[in-house]
Formats: structure tokens, C-alpha cells, sequence
């Protein structure tokens, strides 16, 4: 476990030895750890103590407003952006290769639960990234209704080469965020599997 | 011959469960399908519009949570297409791990904001768009543009554009194309409208046509954004290219494609698969 007082020993630009761990040797605070480091911003958890003591304020209203201000995130540069992704891909992508591995077998389970953890951390670490949304869309293709059980192995192997593909890409543009969703879609992935309640399609 | 999709094809192809979903796939064959401008507006209204309004409402000082925002919507609005809202709600909010605290709704709300952006990326690039939309529909060419970093900005100005009926209506064409361009089939329907008994088969097509005469007596100036709601159905019936196959649930369409010619299939209601499943 990474603690503050590792990160303020890290030398700038330089990475924090963390990084090279093993994806079990860390935990979910690692990341915000790694963004503070890089963006010199504070990590959220202390910040929102300090604001509560100083205010003073009613602790409810406090937690209102803060919960609406970090739904619109502040923006992380491109090259952090790019460190952070890599860093949570690596553990999609290993998971990924278990999962096909494992495709059809119960055990297929332990993988799907390791890329739905590391989509909720990058989720968690950078909200608004281009990267972070194309995952969301992977994520609800999978999630809902346990669809993970149900794609073959073929289809994980082409959604790594996409994340492998996009890795490489310093700034996801836009336009490159819809295509892959539409890629996926291609694949076989419903990446909007929430239905309508059956009384309004039949209106 | 190429597919035309109407909304109530379209629409379950984004938003419908998986086992309907994997039916009209099946049903309409691998080629790329065809839609208007005006049927992905019609998929807007009657579905991302209200999930954007959900999305604000959950912004509001005094919903702590998705709990109290599903409350709050399901005491105060009661239609189908609002209550839809809810489903999609709690299916998200479970899938994703998010328990119903101050603390997940700002997570929430981004995870919201994302699907909403997907929906829209969906009926965008989903089908082929045949360009043949004869009614300038002004809300069809409202974009939804969502800054990742600001989310709510995009949305709200998405929203304003789109409840600016009188706007939207002062840009479009629709009395161009019922009162002139296909004035001869809207005639042709009315009549035939006065001829049928009212029964589940004709129920439909006889609500469309009674608002079609309405138009055909006020002229254009009985045409609002409200009005072609209701004609919608004709609407599609009679731009639709008569060299394509006009794909659809409704049964109004039966009659409204008869009368003009149009080559068209009606395919079962999702509860009719799921009921035979």
C-alpha cells in the first residue's frame, strides 16, 4: 500500500516505483495516488476532510454540492491521462487474456470481476477521459445480465487489439471515442443492453 | 431490397432487451438498415430527451440520490415513456455497484451522462441515412455535442434547442410535405379512414388520419411539433423511398403503406417474442 508519505519522496517526472508492481500488489488508492503525484492536485479523500473542518458547514449540504461539482471533473493533462490508462490497461488487458482462456468455465468469473474493478478504478480516477467512457461502454456490454458469460473468446481477443490500438494514441479525439463504440457494437457487444419496460415499446 | 426502419424498429435495435434485440437482427439480415433524420429524432423525443431530464434532476440540492430522483419522478410523472426512465435508471445504477448514497450519485451521474452520450452515438451511426427527409425537420438537425469535462453543458444546450417547438417548427417543412409534395395519399387516406369500422386493427391508422384531416381543413398553420407527433406515422409512411422495404411494429402502417404502394413488413411486438420465447 502506497502511502503520502511515498509521494512526496518521488523525485519529479519520475515515476513512483508503484507503477511497476504487479496489478494484485496494489490497491484502488494507488491511482489517485499516481494522478496527485503527476498533477500536483491534492488526493480527493484529504481534501474533502480539509474541507469539511474548515467550512464548518453543515457536513449534508457540504457533501451535496461537493457530489455535483465532481460529477463535472476537473481536467487531467493529456500525458498523465495517457500514464493512467496504461497503468489500469495493463490490467484489462491481462484479464482479457484470461477471460478467453477461461471462455465457457465458471472460472471465467474471477476475470470479468478483475476488469469490472479496474474499469470502476479508472472510473473513480479519471471520470471525464475519453478512455474512461470507451470503457464504460465495454463495461455495460459485459455487465448486464452477466453478459460476459455469453461472448466467445474471438470477441475479447479483437477488444484487446482495439485497447492495445487506442493505448497508443497520446489524446483520444471525439470522433475516435464513437467510432470504437461503434466497433464494438460491430464485435457483438451491446453497449446499450438496458431495456425500455416492455409497455412503452408497444406504444 | 434495401430496409427502411420506422421508430418502432429502430428504437428497439438501441434500447430493446437482448433476446428482442437478436430477433429483429435476425429478422433484418445483415445488410446495413436505412432511417431518416426524422425517425432518429422521433427515438430522441420519446426517449433521450426524458433521460436528459432525469439526468438534471439528479443535479437538483435536494436529491441526495438516485433513490430520492427515482422517487421524486415516479410519484410525479406516470406516463409509460417516463416510467422507462426508471428502469434504465436502476438497471444502471446495479450493474455498475452504486449504492444509492450522496457519494455515488456524482458517480452516477457520470456514468448516466456517458450512456446518454452512447444512446446518442448509437441512433447517430447506427443506420444509413437515405436523405430523402422531405420535411426539414429543425429538432432532427439538433446535435447533441457533450464536452467529456462538462457534460451538463452540452446536454442543457441539447435540451434548450430541442423544447424550442416554435423554433424548430418556423425552420421545418412539414406543410411542404403533407399539404403539397403528398397531398394526393393524405387525401386518399382521409377518405378511406371514413370508410372503416373502428376495431384493434384500424385504431391506429384512424388516430393518424383524424389528425390529418384536421390539417387538410386548418392548413398549415394546424402543423405544430405536437401535431406531427401525433401524424408521425405518415409522415414516415410517405417519405420512405418506394424502392425500399418499410420495416416496422405499429399496425397503422399496414394501412398507410397499402394505400400508397410502399413495400413494407410488420414484425411481432417485443412481448409477443418474449411471450413465445
Amino acid at each position: 500500500m502506497v502511502m503520502l508519505a511515498d509521494i512526496t519522496a518521488l523525485e519529479p517526472n519520475k515515476p513512483p516505483a508503484y507503477i511497476e508492481q504487479k496489478s494484485s500488489e496494489y490497491h484502488d488508492t494507488d491511482l489517485l495516488h499516481l494522478r496527485s503525484h503527476y498533477t500536483g492536485r491534492p488526493i480527493p479523500i484529504f481534501k474533502r476532510n480539509i474541507d469539511r473542518t474548515e467550512s464548518q458547514r453543515d457536513s449534508k449540504i457540504e457533501e451535496q454540492s461537493e457530489s455535483v461539482r465532481s460529477s463535472e471533473s476537473p481536467i487531467i493533462e493529456p500525458p498523465v491521462s495517457q500514464i493512467l490508462r496504461r497503468h489500469v490497461a495493463q490490467d484489462i488487458l491481462a484479464a482479457l487474456g484470461q477471460i478467453q482462456a477461461h471462455a465457457g468455465l465458471p472460472s471465467a468469473a474471477v476475470y470479468a470481476e478483475q476488469i469490472f474493478r479496474s474499469i470502476r478504478q479508472l472510473r473513480d480516477c479519471l471520470p471525464s477521459d475519453p478512455f474512461t467512457e470507451i470503457l464504460f461502454a465495454f463495461y455495460d456490454a459485459l455487465a448486464a445480465g452477466n453478459a460476459w458469460m455469453e461472448y466467445q473468446p474471438s470477441q475479447y481477443a479483437e477488444v484487446s487489439k482495439i485497447l492495445q490500438n487506442l493505448l497508443a494514441f497520446r489524446t483520444i479525439s471525439p470522433d475516435r471515442v464513437e467510432k470504437t463504440i461503434m466497433a464494438f457494437e460491430g464485435l457483438g457487444f451491446d453497449t446499450t443492453p438496458y431495456p425500455l419496460s416492455e409497455d412503452v415499446a408497444e406504444e | 431490397m434495401e430496409r427502411f426502419l420506422d421508430t418502432s424498429v429502430a428504437r428497439p435495435l438501441l434500447v430493446a432487451s437482448r433476446p428482442y434485440k437478436k430477433f429483429l437482427k435476425s429478422s433484418l439480415g445483415l445488410k446495413p438498415c436505412y432511417t431518416s433524420k426524422y425517425v432518429r429524432m422521433e427515438i430522441s423525443r420519446s426517449y433521450l430527451v426524458n433521460v436528459i431530464s432525469f439526468y438534471f434532476m439528479l443535479h437538483l440540492p435536494s436529491i441526495d440520490s438516485y433513490d430520492d430522483a427515482i422517487r421524486l419522478w415516479s410519484n410525479r410523472y406516470k406516463t409509460s415513456e417516463l416510467k422507462a426512465v426508471l428502469h434504465l435508471v436502476a438497471e444502471l445504477a446495479a450493474c455498475h455497484g452504486l449504492k444509492s448514497t450522496t457519494r455515488d450519485k456524482a458517480k452516477f451521474i457520470e456514468i448516466l451522462g456517458s450512456y446518454i452520450k452512447r444512446i446518442d452515438i448509437k441512433n447517430r451511426r447506427s443506420f444509413v441515412d437515405p436523405s430523402n427527409d422531405s420535411t426539414h425537420c429543425a429538432r432532427a438537425n439538433i446535435i447533441l455535442k457533450i464536452d467529456a469535462a462538462r457534460p451538463s453543458a452540452g446536454m442543457k444546450d441539447f435540451y434548450d434547442q430541442f423544447i424550442d417547438v416554435e423554433k424548430c417548427r418556423s425552420q421545418c417543412r412539414i406543410g411542404n410535405t403533407i399539404l403539397e409534395r403528398h397531398r394526393s395519399s393524405v387525401e386518399a387516406y382521409v377518405r378511406y379512414a371514413e370508410t372503416l369500422p373502428p376495431n384493434e386493427e384500424t385504431r391506429g391508422f384512424l388516430k393518424v388520419c383524424e389528425n390529418l384531416k384536421e390539417i387538410l381543413r386548418r392548413g398549415a398553420s394546424a402543423l405544430s411539433c405536437k401535431t406531427c407527433e401525433k401524424i408521425g406515422d405518415a409522415v414516415i409512411a410517405l417519405d420512405a423511398s418506394r424502392n425500399m422495404n418499410l420495416d416496422h411494429i405499429d399496425r397503422s402502417f399496414d394501412l398507410l403503406c397499402c394505400l400508397i404502394g410502399q413495400s413494407h413488413v410488420r414484425h411481432p411486438s417485443e412481448s409477443a417474442v418474449m411471450t413465445s420465447v
